[in-house]
């Protein structure tokens, strides 16, 4: 139970509520506020793209101007004006950095500040980091000794030039330009993102990782990541996120492809913790994400685990194509809103192939005026046959202020699949409680501990290094909600 | 506020069933309400499953008062001593005038449109606007009734809209059995429309068998309003219909109130069925229940849909649901949405839902003993439905399980 201990001592120690909400005083280059054919262009020429991929870009920008805004989430959002945001913001300095000791020393404080693993800290994590700050990468780590295999991990930009055939093959086939409003606006405008490629039959020697951070005002963050895992690999992937408290609402909307061959595993894990917001529901981050991975061949595999703590609202459902016969898509999330916080978080898995898999555990936690809504689909297309999918959706409400709810479609072509479901609904156990405040905790150290039991399922399926952070996150992210 | 009429109050001098082309106000603006918004498409997020496509491009004529061409006695009453109504597409053909709307005098309504909270009101509007007559029992005493709707055929496709009203006083028990049987091979479309009313401490048992015919489109909603202590327990078997879809709102108005769904849906052919349940738990200390089975064989399409939404003051709620679905064929599909929504915090509430094959080993167990496998499989579905309506008079209980038992029979297994 050291990191049940550890999460009180987080909770007592952090007296603020939001400890990320620092912001960096460096000089930003920035677009002209807005949204046009221009600043797409702009966007590309400045991170020297070819053609094909303005062409790419423009034609998903013409798309989104036809989109309607998805209105089927349970969430309220106030109209989005496209038009108020800066869609290119670069850290002003030089041309891109060689080294670590070329970045601006003042980026290096800020991540520092986020206890990212950036510089010999690194080696003892074993965790090699692309860092995004605003819309550009500032450095990626380990690149030398992950090159050594033939893995590939560098930004995304960087990857248009390097493996011009490889982002130009996977680039928009998990999720099409036109699959939502937000992936299509993704589309046209991503900045920068990670590419990560696994040749056949490597395991890849660390866990790769991302922090993605929004600093300056009045920006959105539009990242683009495309994972490729080549037959019998594997690779586990990390990403943070922070942002500064601000009272506007940012935009966040990212898309995130993943593509698993033959026998190939991927385990994708998001700690989320934008600003979720002051207390009276002003500002904070939209968090509009699509996450989508493509079981692609035959026993492939791919893990989506994500602890979603902040955003103003989330609108996130990692998702899973089972397309190889015998593949396998899992899901585990935490999702814990607190204050005027809004959460709408799901998954898909669509079964296709012959003896896929799914596993769905979904932990819910609503405190404050907060409401959380589980979304999740499961689908057995005719030619499934003997899919098997298991999910669990659990929802813990603190306080008769807030909302937990559960939306499951479970759709079934096939007669051989089984199907299980199960969902619950319910408060802290008054018993735990008394028990925990009579052997000396107080009342909050008691809520976090028991939480985090009850999210026990779905953090040990998160790394080391995060699952620490996870714990501490949920306590923190629940500060105020009793008593 | 829309002013139509979804609930009735007999004392007013105002009638309307004298007349069912008077142009009563409310009819009109029943059917402006459905010429603005149509018939509900896939698009609504309530009928993301059923496709009225169909049912609209009929384009059923308001059915007529037909002439009987048999003895209602002859019809599958279940129980002897019980107040018999028998109506032939949504007319009265049998039974005592006064237990019906038409045997009243009607006032204008006080109540908006029910469904209208859910933006597809659209099949309550249609009832409103064509409604004939139908069941109007406004209950004093215990009582058992029994009504038969028979949809007649017709060359040309008639919509039958009967409207039910029932009020139970405080206090009291009463069964109300409903069955919607074919007859003849034309087709006569139905679309009912059902208002429930369970006072303080009153106990209201609604079975209805829809045993329609399988050419034809059956739609019905249900609006039971339950007030302290009461409780209100709807049993259903749905066999019949091309086309059928049941929605009910149940809403727990006060403390100690009790709501029940148990049911089951065979489906055969081509037959699309679907059953949508909202439970609303609009204040404390309530409990309620939805037990679903389906049976889905050939290229059928089933769907379930239930909701719990508990409102911020219905602390103490006890929720339960659950929906089973055992696949036949391989061509079947099963489209469940089993939905929490919930706003208080000291509350159980949980749903299960499974979707799969007969199981194996038992089947396997069964065969090992020397029983033949197709009688083996019948044994489990059997058992499959079993024992949601134990709960019932025996008499009422025998006849659904004989009904399900024919259905096993018929080629199915």
């Amino acid at each position: 139970m050291v990191a049940t201990s550890d999460t009180i001592k987080q909770v007592q120690m952090m007296s603020g509520t939001y400890t990320a909400g620092f912001t960096t005083d460096i000089d930003m280059e920035l677009a002209p506020m807005g949204l046009n054919e221009d600043i797409i262009r702009l966007i590309s020429k400045k991170k020297e793209e070819p053609q094909w991929l303005l062409d790419w870009r423009l034609k998903a920008y013409r798309h989104w101007l036809t989109m309607p805004e998805p209105d089927w989430a349970k969430l309220k959002i106030a109209p989005i004006d496209y038009q108020a945001a800066h869609y290119y913001a670069a850290p002003k300095n030089k041309v891109a950095p060689k080294s670590l000791d070329e970045v601006d020393p003042k980026l290096l404080e800020t991540y520092e500040k986020l206890g990212i693993p950036l510089k010999e800290r690194e080696i003892l994590a074993g965790v090699a980091v692309d860092a995004v700050f605003d819309s550009v990468s500032v450095a990626t780590t380990f690149k030398a000794k992950l090159e050594e295999v033939g893995v590939i991990f560098c930004p995304i930009s960087e990857a248009v030039r390097r493996c011009p055939d490889l982002v130009k093959k996977y680039l928009g086939s998990v999720v099409p330009q036109a699959d939502n409003k937000h992936a299509c606006l993704n589309s046209a405008v991503f900045t920068d993102g990670s590419f990560v490629y696994i040749p056949p039959g490597v395991r890849c020697p660390m866990e790769l990782s991302t922090y993605f951070r929004i600093n300056t005002a009045k920006t959105g963050q539009f990242e683009r990541t495309l994972i490729i895992c080549d037959k019998g690999a594997y690779v586990s992937y990390l990403e943070g996120c922070t942002a500064p408290m601000r009272d506007e609402n940012q935009m966040h909307a990212a898309v995130v492809e993943l593509v698993a061959h033959e026998d190939a595993e991927i385990k994708y894990s998001t700690v989320q913790n934008w600003y979720p917001g002051d207390e009276n529901g002003v500002g904070g981050i939209y968090n509009f994400v699509t996450k989508r991975g493509l079981c692609e061949g035959a026993r492939s595999r791919i893990s989506w685990t994500q602890v979603e703590t902040g955003s103003a609202i989330t609108w996130k459902y990692p998702s899973c194509i089972l397309k190889g016969d015998g593949s396998q898509g899992e899901f585990y999330s935490v999702a814990v809103t607190n204050g005027h916080q809004q959460a709408d978080t799901g998954t898909k898995m669509i079964h296709l192939g012959k003896n896929t898999k799914s596993r769905i555990i979904a932990k819910t936690i609503s405190a404050g005026k907060s409401d959380s809504t589980y979304r999740g689909m499961v689908k057995i297309m005719p030619k499934a046959s003997g899919a098997r999918n298991f999910t669990q959706c659990d929802s813990l409400l603190i306080g008769d202020q807030c909302g937990a709810h559960t939306v499951p479609y479970i759709e079934s072509r096939n007669a051989s699949a089984a199907l299980e479901h199960e969902a619950t609904t319910s408060k802290i156990n008054e018993d735990q409680l008394f028990y925990c405040q009579q052997r000396g905790l107080n009342e909050e150290e008691a809520v976090a501990l028991i939480v985090n039991g009850f999210c026990r399922e779905v953090l040990q399926h998160l790394p080391m290094e995060f699952a620490v952070e996870a714990q501490k996150l949920v306590g923190i992210s629940l500060e105020g909600s009793v008593g | 506020m829309m002013t139509l009429p979804t609930r009735y109050r007999p004392e007013s001098a105002h009638g309307f069933l004298q007349n069912p082309t008077d142009g009563a106000q409310w009819r009109s603006e029943a059917l402006a309400q459905l010429k603005a918004r149509g018939i509900p498409s896939p698009k609504l997020e309530r009928w993301r499953y059923t496709n009225l496509a169909g049912f609209e491009k009929a384009n059923a004529v308001p059915a007529q008062k037909p002439e009987l061409s048999f003895n209602p006695i002859t019809l599958p009453w279940m129980v002897q001593n019980s107040r018999k109504l028998v109506f032939a597409n949504g007319y009265l053909v049998f039974g005592d005038a006064r237990l019906t709307l038409g045997g009243h005098l009607l006032e204008v309504p006080y109540d908006a449109d029910p469904m209208e909270k859910f933006n597809d009101g659209m099949l309550w509007a249609l009832n409103t606007a064509f409604m004939q007559d139908g069941p109007y029992l406004n209950l004093h005493e215990d009582a058992t009734i029994e009504i038969i709707h028979v949809g007649l055929g017709h060359d040309h496709p008639q919509l039958a809209s009967p409207r039910t009203v029932i009020e139970i006083a405080a206090g009291l028990n009463a069964t109300i059995i409903e069955q919607y049987i074919a007859d003849g091979a034309g087709v006569v479309h139905t679309n009912a429309a059902l208002e429930i009313e369970v006072a303080a401490n009153a106990n209201l048992k609604h079975i209805r068998i829809q045993d329609e015919g399988y050419t034809r489109t059956i739609l019905s909603s249900t609006h039971a309003r339950i007030a302290r202590g009461a409780t209100y327990e709807h049993s259903f078997l749905n066999i019949g219909g091309a086309l059928s879809r049941q929605e009910f709102w149940m809403e727990l108005l006060e403390e100690g109130a009790h709501a029940a769904v148990k049911g089951a849906q065979l489906v055969t052919g081509r037959q699309h069925m679907d059953t949508t349940v909202l439970i609303e738990h609009a204040a404390a200390n309530c409990t309620s229940n939805q037990t679903i089975r389906n049976v889905l064989a050939g290229d059928a399409v089933g769907v379930f849909q239930g909701k719990i939404h508990v409102h911020k003051i219905a602390q103490k709620t006890d929720g339960y649901q659950l929906c089973n679905t055992v696949m036949l064929s391989d061509r079947a599909s099963m489209n469940t949405k089993p939905e929490l929504e919930i706003y208080a915090d000291d509350v159980k509430c949980s749903h299960g839902n499974t979707v799969g094959a007969l199981d194996d080993a038992p089947l396997f167990y069964l065969r090992s003993r020397g029983i033949p496998e197709a009688e083996a499989r019948r044994m489990m579905l059997t058992a499959f439905i079993g024992d949601l309506f134990d709960a019932l008079d025996d008499n009422i209980k025998d006849a659904l399980n004989k009904r399900v038992a024919q259905w096993l029979d018929h080629g199915i297994v």
